[in-house]
């Protein structure tokens, strides 16, 4: 993987719109439960930094608050992420950063589904294929050189 | 002899490097006083002057040099100089001695008989017979020196010598690498260019300059030169920009530069060329404009540099304002018609690009083009004319053929470019009034476009445009402008699906009251207020409502009167919700408060009071004398917005205002009041915040102090009703604390003590004790510590208001609204909080050290923690390790507000002397706090869960690796429960944490 050299040179930069939720009273209630939503799996992966450019997720519209689906009863988020072009080699690296910041954030009892946005991609199929296969994503992750590329992309994220 | 004998001594003191002053100061006495002429000691240095060799000669004329420098004036005559200059302009071939003879002429040239002649001379022979870049830095600098003299004391000279003074000048400086001595030369030319023509040789000083370009270098800290690289940055760009005859050679080169891929060297060569279109003919500019614009909107389109885009962009508008011609335009367009072909050849570059992304199918980077399109157009009002009228008829006709709504928003953002480069000229250009009709209706609301959130950046844009044509000057009628404004009100009034809109339209009448308060004051302001007085307002709504009018005010003084006077009389209307009429008040206290506390100015104070804070107390008297009933919330409300303003007010305006509350509300508080005033209760507060926001010079409108501070105790003490026994004992706080004669302080706080032996309500003698500790401590009096004492044995004995005493510490210590605060005037003595400290924690130390008893060690650790919370970082860090221990007690023993104090104490000592906890910090704190992050104990509230996991982020980073590594396995897995808190901010401390902990080891 050559990281110098740019897959997407001049990708479209997006204006940040900032919806942070803000804090309630009722934050501060224990007697009113948060479940966990969209929203807040938004925010978790919104600052990662794609693996190119000093640029977010967020501002290169590759993750989208509406294309984040949680059910907290029984346990399943499903994200699908848009690369910046259908022939980005790097579609692969950002969907394990997502997952790795998931594993890192979400409660254990969670099963995380990371999928390409449907059309956004040449190999599609691959790739989801890849993100959400156990073994090879621990495998993936067992490779230093990766797993130092994973770690940088998150650390604006943390 | 003695001459000769004193030279050969300082010549053989040279060589032995021996400290000559004394001898040098005896040379000069003996000329000075006239015992020795300079001839005398010329005539004894003769032998060493004349010698043939190098080092004598030297010394020889360093002699001389010394002395030189150091004679007065008056002592070296004029008939003296012109043989010294001969001398020395002949010496000047001998490499040797030029370093003390530069130094020697600089003494000269200070004096009166010097002239413009021996300026020349020795300027001549500096040129003609000096390699200057073969000697060391003081030679150099000297050199340079000399040269700025000549400038600045002998111009004659220096213009008589014209080119050979420019050519000479070229041949000293070429070659220095020094950035002091850069600095020096630098600072040089600009002089010489306004002095001299340097037409003739203006290739070849500017050669010799613009070498440097761009420069750089590493500043080193502690060098005491202090040639920094932005100044010396400057330097080089006043001189490559101090001559129109550098203009022709510069353009190229610099523009050249834009292209490197530094960002500081491109900003530099941009900067410099911006400077340049001062300096420069702009005829050089023509020429290369189609290549620099080129450069300029590649640098923009790119965008990866906001540094590199702003200097772009001031480049253009900087160039274009010198090229744009002359002339103002007049009403006669037609006849301007050849000039504005002719001329507007520049503008082409920018306008054919513009014009060609605005007709295509889809328009790239339409930020970009506007930005450049508005930097063109504001750079004058020529070129902003000529701006618009290329663009607007393609975006007017544009608009009217598509509904591709991306398009047309696209378009909308091109527009506002163009618009607010005519508000910035402050000159609409004429074709605007041509396409007027087509501008309205371009930012007209289309009801084709659902209000929804894909659409709203088209809203935003689209309102954008309107407060641009508002702020148009002229252009709008003022019909016109009603309706504009009326639009953005409703904008920002309604609800919106992406609350986007609502912000940027309030953003919008903000900016818009700063230039036109009364258009928003008479057209706005009603909109907001018909829509508070709305049946069924949401309470979102309204707050946003009121967040609005509250910016609108503090942002434009205009504004504030008229919006606090639109939300008193809808309060006093009675036309609002109960709710949102303690949240109406709510945003009037925090109005006031901003408006106070940005002034000292007491008649916006008086003002406040006057037209807005009396009404609303005058109105809240009614309301209870009538019997209705007012929440509570509202009347602390009403009486922090009079804390607020009458606390600005002067003495005498206090007294004044006072008497009538006094009248109203006195009887009340010294107990004298009949049963039929009861309801007046609730609205003591109001009267209170009076009270103890006078200054310490207001006389209270009373007969006898003594008997009121009696009184009310007694009331106090006596009542049933809690509102009049807090306000009793603020009010008593505040005329204790603000007493400054310590016996009457004293005899007062005995009066109000007097009454406690006889009342029955312990619990109230409890929280007198607390208000006259509050009183008397925050100006070091010695009562305040023995109602301090008194409250610490009814913890230790433990009585039965043993908890209220230990709780009550917050009133001592704690923020109040009002009383004895102080914005409030309140007396508060250096070190007050500091003896405090030292006072009252060894006794609560000792005091659990002594006790077994579990329930005296808690209060007395609810003691602890609420001292400490209110302890500034500087006095708690002082001696904290005794605390420490007692600390973690109270984070075991207590719950709530309290163990989330302690932990954030704890964390603070983490954060600020982590060596302190190094040996507790895995073995006792890491446990302690991991339990404080589960959820299933119910002393472990939100905060408390927070603040634990806020402490366990820190750990990492305070402390190395294998001290935290061996319990990173424990606190992961805790961290793991934590991410499934059921409380969402936690859950986010606990991945903060978790990631902190997880990289453990890897900085």
């Amino acid at each position: 993987m050559n990281i110098t050299q740019k897959v997407n040179d001049a990708p479209l930069v997006y204006e940040v719109v900032s919806q942070t939720r803000g804090v309630q009273q009722s934050d501060f209630d224990d007697g009113v439960e948060d479940p966990i939503d969209s929203e807040e799996v938004y925010e978790l992966i919104r600052n990662i930094n794609d693996p190119e450019h000093p640029l977010t997720l967020e501002q290169l519209h590759v993750t989208n608050r509406e294309h984040i689906y949680v059910d907290d009863c029984s346990n399943r988020v499903l994200i699908e992420f848009t690369p910046t072009i259908p022939h980005c080699s790097m579609a692969t690296l950002i969907g394990l950063c997502i997952r790795v910041r998931l594993l890192r954030s979400l409660p254990e009892r969670f099963k995380v589904d990371i999928r390409i946005r449907e059309g956004s991609h040449q190999s599609e199929s691959q790739v989801n294929k890849q993100l959400n296969d156990k073994e090879r994503v621990a495998a993936a992750l067992e490779n230093t050189y990766l797993l130092d590329v994973v770690n940088q992309c998150l650390a604006t994220a943390a | 002899m003695e001459v000769q004998r004193l030279v050969d001594a300082y010549i053989i003191g040279l060589g032995d490097n021996a400290d000559n002053a004394e001898l040098c100061k005896t040379l000069v006495t003996y000329i000075n006083s006239g015992d020795i002429s300079l001839l005398e000691l010329v005539q004894a240095l003769g032998v060493y002057l004349a010698s043939e060799e190098a080092g004598r000669r030297s010394k020889g004329v360093n002699v001389l040099s010394d002395v030189l420098v150091d004679l007065p004036a008056d002592a070296i005559p004029a008939a003296a100089t012109a043989r010294l200059v001969q001398f020395f302009s002949a010496r000047l071939a001998d490499a040797t001695c030029v370093p003390h003879i530069l130094t020697a002429t600089l003494a000269l040239m200070r004096l009166p008989s010097f002239t413009d002649l021996f300026a020349a001379e020795i300027l001549g022979a500096l040129f003609k017979e000096v390699h200057v870049q073969s000697f060391q830095y003081s030679t150099r600098r000297a050199s340079y020196q000399l040269v700025e003299l000549a400038l600045q004391s002998y111009p004659a000279a220096v213009t008589k010598m014209g080119d050979g003074f420019v050519l000479g000048f070229a041949q000293v400086l070429d070659g220095e690498k020094d950035p002091r001595a850069l600095m020096l030369a630098f600072q040089i030319i600009p002089k010489i260019a306004s002095m001299i023509d340097i037409k003739r040789h203006a290739e070849d000083l500017f050669d010799v300059i613009f070498c440097y370009f761009p420069i750089t270098f590493k500043h080193r800290e502690g060098d005491p030169s202090a040639v920094s690289p932005e100044s010396l940055k400057s330097a080089l760009r006043a001189a490559i920009t101090c001559s129109p005859y550098f203009g022709e050679m510069a353009i190229k080169p610099l523009i050249e530069k834009t292209t490197a891929a530094a960002a500081s060297v491109k900003v530099d060569a941009l900067e410099t060329l911006a400077a340049g279109a001062l300096a420069y003919s702009p005829e050089v500019f023509k020429a290369e404009m189609e290549v620099l614009v080129e450069q300029i909107r590649e640098d923009v389109m790119m965008a990866a540099n906001e540094s590199v885009v702003n200097a772009a962009l001031t480049t253009l508008e900087a160039i274009y304002g010198v090229l744009s011609p002359s002339a103002p335009l007049t009403d006669s367009l037609p006849s301007q018609d050849a000039e504005m072909t002719d001329s507007s050849t520049p503008l082409d570059y920018v306008l054919k690009e513009a014009v060609f992304q605005l007709t295509a199918d889809e328009i790239k980077n339409p930020d970009q083009v506007g930005k450049i399109l508005r930097a063109v157009a504001r750079s004058s009002s020529y070129n902003c004319s000529v701006v618009s009228d290329a663009v607007l008829p393609i975006i007017v006709e544009r608009m009217n053929g598509t509904e591709v709504l991306t398009v047309r928003r696209e378009l909308m953002d091109v527009l506002n470019y163009v618009l607010s480069a005519s508000c910035d000229v402050e000159r609409r250009a004429e074709c605007l009034d041509a396409d007027k009709t087509n501008l309205l209706s371009i930012y007209h609301p289309e009801s084709s476009v659902p209000l929804d959130k894909e659409y709203s950046f088209l809203h935003i844009v689209r309102l954008k445009g309107i407060t641009l044509l508002t702020l148009l000057p002229d252009f709008l009628s003022s019909n016109e402008a009603d309706i504009a404004l009326q639009t953005l009100g409703r904008a920002a009034i309604e609800l919106n699906e992406d609350e986007n809109v609502n912000k940027e339209a309030t953003h919008l009448l903000i900016q818009l009251a700063q230039s036109k308060p009364e258009q928003i004051n008479s057209t706005v302001l009603p909109m907001f207020m018909d829509a508070l007085r709305e049946d069924m307002v949401a309470a979102h709504k309204a707050s946003r409502l009121l967040n609005a009018l509250g910016s609108i005010s503090v942002a434009a003084s205009d504004s504030l009167l008229p919006v606090l006077q639109g939300l008193v009389s809808l309060v006093i209307a009675g036309k609002l919700a109960s709710s949102h009429c303690v949240a109406t008040t709510e945003t009037i206290r925090k109005v006031i408060e901003t408006a106070t506390a940005s002034t000292t100015n007491a008649s916006v104070g008086a003002e406040l009071y006057t037209a807005i804070v009396s009404p609303l107390v005058d109105w809240v008297h009614e309301q209870a004398c009538a019997n209705k009933e007012v929440p509570s919330l509202l009347v602390v409300e009403i009486a922090r917005a009079l804390a607020a303003s009458f606390s600005k007010l002067d003495t005498d305006t206090q007294k004044r205002n006072l008497k009538p509350l006094f009248e109203k509300y006195a009887e009340l508080v010294v107990g004298t009041a009949d049963s039929s005033v009861a309801s007046q209760y609730q609205l003591l507060p109001v009267f209170s915040a009076a009270v103890c926001s006078c200054w310490c010079e207001t006389r209270l409108p009373v007969d006898d102090l003594d008997l009121f501070v009696s009184s009310i105790s007694a009331t106090a003490l006596a009542t049933e009703s809690n509102t009049c026994r807090n306000v009793c004992f603020e009010v008593m706080a505040a005329v204790l604390n603000k007493t400054k004669d310590s016996k009457l302080r004293s005899r007062l706080a005995q009066r109000a003590l007097q009454c406690a032996p006889d009342t029955k309500n312990e619990a109230a003698l409890v929280v007198l004790h607390l208000w006259i500790a509050r009183a008397l401590t925050s100006c070091n009096d010695k009562g305040g510590y023995d109602s301090v004492r008194w409250l610490l044995e009814q913890i230790r004995l433990p009585s039965l208001h043993a908890a209220e005493a230990a709780q009550g510490f917050n009133i001592i210590l704690g923020e109040h609204d009002w009383a004895v605060t102080p914005s409030t005037h309140g007396m508060f003595k250096v070190l007050a909080k500091q003896r405090f400290y030292s006072t009252v924690v060894p006794e609560i130390t000792s005091g659990f050290q002594n006790t077994a008893d579990i329930a005296v060690k808690t209060n007395l650790l609810v003691v602890l923690t609420n001292v400490v919370r209110h302890m500034p970082k500087s006095v708690l860090m002082n001696g904290i390790e005794k605390v420490v221990p007692l600390l973690l007690s109270a984070i075991r023993l207590t719950g709530g507000d309290l163990k989330a104090a302690s932990i954030r104490t704890i964390t603070l000592v983490i954060l600020e002397t982590p060596e302190i906890l190094r040996d507790e910090v895995v073995t006792s704190i890491i446990p302690l706090i991991i339990a404080s992050t589960t959820q299933s104990n119910a002393e472990n509230t939100v905060g408390v869960r927070q603040a634990a996991l806020g402490a366990l982020s820190l750990i990492p980073e305070k402390y190395p690796y294998p001290v935290v590594n061996t319990v990173r396995k424990e606190v992961l897995n805790a961290l793991a429960r934590a991410r499934d808190d059921r409380k969402r901010l936690v859950r986010q401390d606990a991945v903060k944490a978790f990631n902190k902990w997880l990289n453990l080891g890897d900085a």
